[in-house]
């Protein structure tokens, strides 16, 4: 039997397509589902409660905190990461000796794991015997020790793992952009009169806005769900409340509460605040990306 | 406009000596060719001019002005690059503006000046639009426009046609002419094509591993070249190059070539060939004067026999490829007469055009007076 071309190119595609209905879109109608159930997280049977789980999100102060914290620390860490990321891929994209050791070293903490980095920084930032507190009385910026993943300072702690360990994703991104920038438009822009600051402006900065565009929708996803820096920064200190996140509250609800139903909610409501926040992300900055 | 000077410029890199100690005088509005073959330094000496080659030693000046150590921006040039260098992401009237734009002109002056300069190349249409959306003469013209809005002190061009297809380039060398002949602009001009050189430029300077091999207006250097590279170099087709004897026989001279033949020496040419008498030389003869036509019928002009290798019709004429004992011949021939290769032609050599090349030192030896 002969299939015609389009059957033979549906046939091909269908295991694909297949795969991706189970992965992806059944556990989020799933997810959707559960949202409008109540359910224990380990026993059989749910009850039906509509919006119930949303409603008791609405007045939820825990919810409310955890929401904002999480956008503190999804913006915080982006804008940090984009400056420090273009700022190291500009330096590593100029010529000096031993250029590609430092280029290699600088995205070691993008390949260590997460939990060995985040075990790294707690020592370091311990306010004991940190090495972090050490040198900030040896020389003098501070009179006595911090309490690092204390109250106070915590989030600050966890802005700065992420950003130390995330950035080398936007020097590698951008480092392979500007390498593709001819030569000539700096020359040329240098011919025109434009000093470092200008060509920087009006040569890489544009050349670089499509590359830019997609590094920021992309850690704005990983870095608003981002669960396991912020969860392994939250264990074993006090003051875990203070950098609760939403995705780690969903997790708390799931399997500390074993309300299933409301961390599907918070999930359901992520997912709902990443979908609008990308539609107006691309409505107001997409541009034509043909440069 | 300036008066560009280059005195004794060196550019090394490293061991290599790109440029080696070149001297120019580059007058106010002249068009000044810097013509090639690849890595000859051409384009270095150009992109010293520019202040985007740190110069090694030797000086640059403009108007008396040393510049050398000035950066490109104080030196007000404009430049013309190869690939254009236009900003991608700006419209050609941003990117006509754009050096404007740095220097603070205000935004009705930049607009005025776009808006000739766009006059002047036919490109008013286009100013709206992205360099992706013009095909590459249009990139060419903007390219131009950019330079021209500037009113620079000179216009440094890079290769600008050497993207453009062979129709398109012809185009632009005429536009390129006029430009110039309306702006009276000092144009300093960088390509390895002969045939742009000579059309082009008011002088040419032939260089040569870093060297300037050569340096006069374009009839001049294509009728006097100085040595064998020159004369090999500027004129399509390339000069033939003759190993021969210079012969002398009862106080006349003549060149018996490697087969035996005979091609008798101009006599006005005698005195000054005669040291040469009874040595290996070359003689050098354009295909132009090696050729069937029957205009060419000089009382100079020597009949060879030859059998045809390979014929290319050019239009009006054709080139004939042929072999004298082992060495290539170029020669012109009337595209009228049906010829096939293998077929025996007369060509005339006419001597009157011949150029003597002495083979230790290459030099072309002045003939002293310009008649046969």
């Amino acid at each position: 039997m002969r299939l015609s071309q389009s059957s033979t190119g549906l046939l091909l595609i269908a295991p694909a397509v297949a795969l991706l209905l189970c992965l992806t879109l059944y556990p989020v109608m799933h997810g959707i589902w559960l949202s409008f159930h109540a359910k224990h997280s380990f026993f059989p049977g749910q009850t039906f409660i509509g919006l119930a789980n949303y409603g008791f999100l609405l007045g939820d102060p825990d919810f409310w905190s955890s929401l904002w914290r999480g956008v503190i620390y999804s913006v915080s860490t982006i804008i940090l990461q984009i400056v420090l990321g273009v700022a190291a891929a500009l330096v590593l994209n100029e010529m000096f000796p031993a250029r590609n050791l430092v280029r290699g070293i600088v995205l070691f903490p993008y390949m260590i794991p997460t939990v060995v980095a985040v075990i790294l920084w707690k020592w370091l930032l311990n306010n004991q015997f940190g090495l972090v507190n050490y040198g900030l009385v040896a020389f003098g910026i501070t009179d006595e020790n911090i309490s690092w993943m204390g109250r106070s300072y915590i989030m600050v702690s966890l802005i700065l793992i992420s950003v130390w360990q995330f950035f080398p994703f936007v020097v590698l991104a951008v480092l392979a952009r500007l390498q593709t920038i001819p030569h000539e438009l700096y020359e040329a822009a240098k011919v025109d009169g434009a000093g470092a600051v200008r060509r920087f402006l009006h040569v890489t900065l544009p050349q670089l806005m499509s590359v830019l565009f997609v590094v920021i929708l992309l850690r704005s996803i990983w870095m608003f769900t981002k669960f396991d820096t912020v969860w392994l920064i939250t264990q074993g200190g006090g003051a875990e409340k203070y950098i609760r996140t939403l995705p780690v509250y969903a997790y708390l609800r799931t399997f500390h509460f074993y309300e299933a139903g409301t961390g599907a909610a918070i999930a359901v409501v992520m997912f709902a605040i990443l979908v609008a926040s990308t539609t107006v992300y691309f409505y107001l900055f997409r541009r034509d990306e043909r440069l | 406009m300036a008066r560009i000077v280059l005195d004794n410029l060196v550019k090394r890199y490293g061991d290599d000596e790109a440029v080696r100690g070149v001297t120019l005088a580059i007058e106010n509005g002249e068009f000044t060719v810097l013509v090639g073959p690849s890595g000859c330094g051409k384009t270095t000496t150009l992109r010293m001019i520019a202040g985007l080659e740190e110069v090694t030693s030797g000086n640059i000046r403009f108007d008396n002005e040393s510049v050398e150590n000035l950066p490109p921006k104080a030196r007000d040039v404009a430049m013309v690059f190869q690939s254009y260098a236009l900003y991608p992401h700006m419209s050609a009237r941003k990117n006509m503006a754009f050096s404007l734009r740095m220097k603070g002109v205000s935004r009705a002056e930049q607009e005025r000046l776009v808006q000739s300069a766009a006059e002047l190349l036919n490109i008013t249409a286009l100013l709206d639009r992205k360099p992706r959306e013009l095909s590459g003469g249009q990139r060419q013209r903007v390219a131009m426009g950019r330079a021209i809005v500037r009113n620079p002190r000179a216009f440094l061009f890079d290769e600008p046609l050497s993207n453009l297809d062979a129709a398109l380039r012809a185009q632009m060398r005429i536009e390129i002419k006029k430009i110039h002949q309306k702006l009276q602009a000092t144009i300093v001009y960088v390509t390895h094509d002969q045939v742009e050189a000579m059309t082009l430029a008011d002088k040419i300077v032939v260089m040569r591993d870093g060297r300037f091999e050569q340096v006069g207006d374009p009839v001049e250097v294509y009728q006097h070249p100085t040595n064998k590279f020159v004369a090999g170099f500027i004129g399509s087709p390339r000069m033939n190059f003759i190993p021969a004897r210079l012969v002398a026989e009862n106080g006349a001279l003549s060149a018996e070539l490697r087969d035996g033949t005979v091609l008798p020496v101009p006599r006005g040419r005698w005195p000054a060939y005669r040291p040469y008498a009874d040595q290996a030389v070359e003689i050098g003869l354009r295909p132009d004067h090696l050729t069937d036509r029957q205009e060419t019928n000089a009382p100079s002009c020597h009949f060879l026999d030859a059998t045809i290798d390979v014929i290319e019709p050019t239009g009006a004429t054709s080139l004939i490829t042929f072999s004298i004992d082992g060495i290539e011949f170029a020669a012109i021939a009337d595209s009228g007469v049906p010829r096939r290769p293998g077929d025996r032609i007369r060509l005339r050599a006419d001597m009157s055009h011949m150029h003597l090349i002495d083979l230790a030192s290459e030099k072309v030896i002045a003939p002293d007076c310009s008649t046969a």
